[in-house]
């Protein structure tokens, strides 16, 4: 049943995004195309470059806001009614959406890593392309002594922060979802009390075994660092659960 | 056999109490009308058997079963308001419904959408709102149900419309089925009911076999209905 919600949830998500990745694409030719013949001057220009940019940076916003939605609006609307009539758990809903909001993060970060090496063949040349991201590597301090092992250690940290956050936002709208009214403001005063509350709970911690200690030992234990967003992600898919299964209250 | 029990099943929304200790059996095999006014709690009774709420006091089972994903397996819900996801269309629904429900029977959801000429190709937003409503009870209607739970369902469509959804309905449910209907156009469903379930102020005033009701009464259901809830 998992794949069959994750269908469906990733259909909804590609025909709201596809579009816009597709002018992303678009904007990031003709933008390099204008900047590689010298036609960087001008109205026509400015107007390019300011759609390029508001694409660049519309991509991240609408792929958040549409993976938000597509909880609120699958699970917590309407929708809901059809969600939660079918033959499927609570936990499994809230798994597919945690594992389409990780895909459709991804398939983000690799259009506008599509868009980087557009631009670079175009206005310039692959070698250059990889001598921009052999640098952004160096500037991460990547190229250690495993470079592989250093890559895949950092996206498997990121890919379990970005979980803690989006287990995180649906907390936060399954919370506003326990109020009639009011519900978007009551869900971004959760976010931001959590955000506190992680951080003071993170600072105590620090201030407890003194700051050298816990440096060095986050330093040596990698294992912590996936741990701690994990520990955090199951203590707020389980509150989602919870408001979910058991005080659920569709309009 | 009991497709449906509620044992002093009781929910309440802060202080204000929906349903407050009713105690229910549906057997299958009948068609029931779950009958009240607004705000008798006729839409709180159908979500609790749903699961898509918890119950404050007291249990509902189908078929003996808590409700659960293996009950929603034997559940055919149909809301009280547009529940499908606009953007998709009548085709791509179907394909979805064959995916969740092991008991949805494609080709007699077809046959409903072709003898109501509905373009299979078009999307749910295009359609007018009494074309999004037959479609929703062709969908729910087009499974071999154990228990069909069917809130309004000819609420706010016109009385061809509502001829057309009986006849479905009718027409549809399996005999080992039940099919609870709740509504308050007592006069346009009462010539399908078997039984008739009376809710007032969320309990059970009464629950009767219709052919009963009209000879101990001497009233149509819906004449009786006019002097129970007589405002």
């Amino acid at each position: 049943m998992l794949g069959k919600l994750m269908k469906y949830d990733f259909k909804a998500m590609f025909r709201n995004l596809f579009p816009i990745y597709v002018a992303l694409i678009v904007l990031t030719l003709v933008f390099s195309l204008m900047v590689k013949f010298n036609f960087d001057q001008g109205f026509l220009f400015s107007v390019f470059a300011f759609l390029f940019v508001a694409a660049l940076n519309g991509s991240i916003v609408a792929c958040v806001f549409f993976v938000v939605t597509r909880f609120s609006r699958g699970l917590l609307k309407n929708e809901g009614y059809l969600s939660f009539a079918l033959p499927v758990s609570t936990s499994m809903h809230i798994l597919a959406k945690v594992i389409n909001a990780v895909i459709w993060a991804f398939i983000e970060g690799l259009m506008l890593c599509l868009c980087m090496l557009i631009m670079g063949t175009v206005m310039g040349s692959i070698k250059e392309v990889a001598e921009f991201f052999r640098e952004v590597f160096q500037v991460f301090g990547l190229i250690e002594k495993d470079m592989l092992y250093a890559v895949l250690k950092v996206i498997v940290i990121l890919i379990m922060e970005m979980i803690a956050s989006i287990c995180l936002i649906y907390a936060a709208m399954a919370v506003g979802h326990l109020f009639s009214r009011n519900q978007r403001m009551i869900a971004v005063a959760f976010l931001i009390v959590v955000c506190i509350l992680r951080s003071f709970l993170l600072m105590s911690v620090i201030d407890l075994f003194g700051h050298s200690h816990i440096t060095a030992y986050l330093h040596t234990d990698d294992l912590v660092m996936i741990i701690i967003p994990a520990i955090f992600a199951a203590l707020y898919s389980t509150l989602t659960w919870f408001i979910l299964d058991k005080r659920l209250n569709l309009e | 056999m009991e497709t449906l029990v509620c044992n002093g099943l009781s929910k309440t929304y802060g202080s204000v109490r929906a349903l407050d200790h009713v105690d229910l059996k549906l057997e299958e095999g009948k068609i029931i009308g779950l009958l009240g006014p607004n705000g008798s709690g006729k839409t709180t009774l159908i979500k609790l058997a749903s699961r898509l709420l918890v119950p404050s006091e007291g249990e509902v089972t189908i078929c003996g079963l808590k409700p659960s994903p293996e009950t929603k397996a034997m559940v055919s819900y149909l809301p009280d308001r547009n529940y499908l996801p606009d953007w998709m269309k009548t085709g791509e629904l179907l394909e979805m419904y064959s995916d969740f429900y092991d008991d949805f029977d494609r080709s007699r959801a077809e046959e409903m959408l072709r003898s109501l000429n509905i373009d299979e190709q078009m999307p749910l937003k295009k359609m007018s709102k009494g074309t999004k409503e037959k479609v929703q009870l062709i969908l729910t209607m087009s499974r071999h149900a154990k228990l069909y739970l069917l809130d309004e369902p000819i609420a706010g469509v016109d009385p061809a419309a509502r001829d057309y959804i009986l006849k479905t309905i009718i027409s549809n449910y399996d005999e080992t089925a039940t099919v609870l209907i709740s509504t308050h156009l007592i006069a346009d469903v009462e010539n399908v009911l078997d039984e008739a379930v009376f809710l007032k102020e969320g309990k059970v005033v009464l629950h009767q076999n219709t052919e009963e009701l009209r000879e101990t009464t001497g009233k149509s259901v819906d004449e009786y209905f006019r002097e129970v809830f007589r405002c």
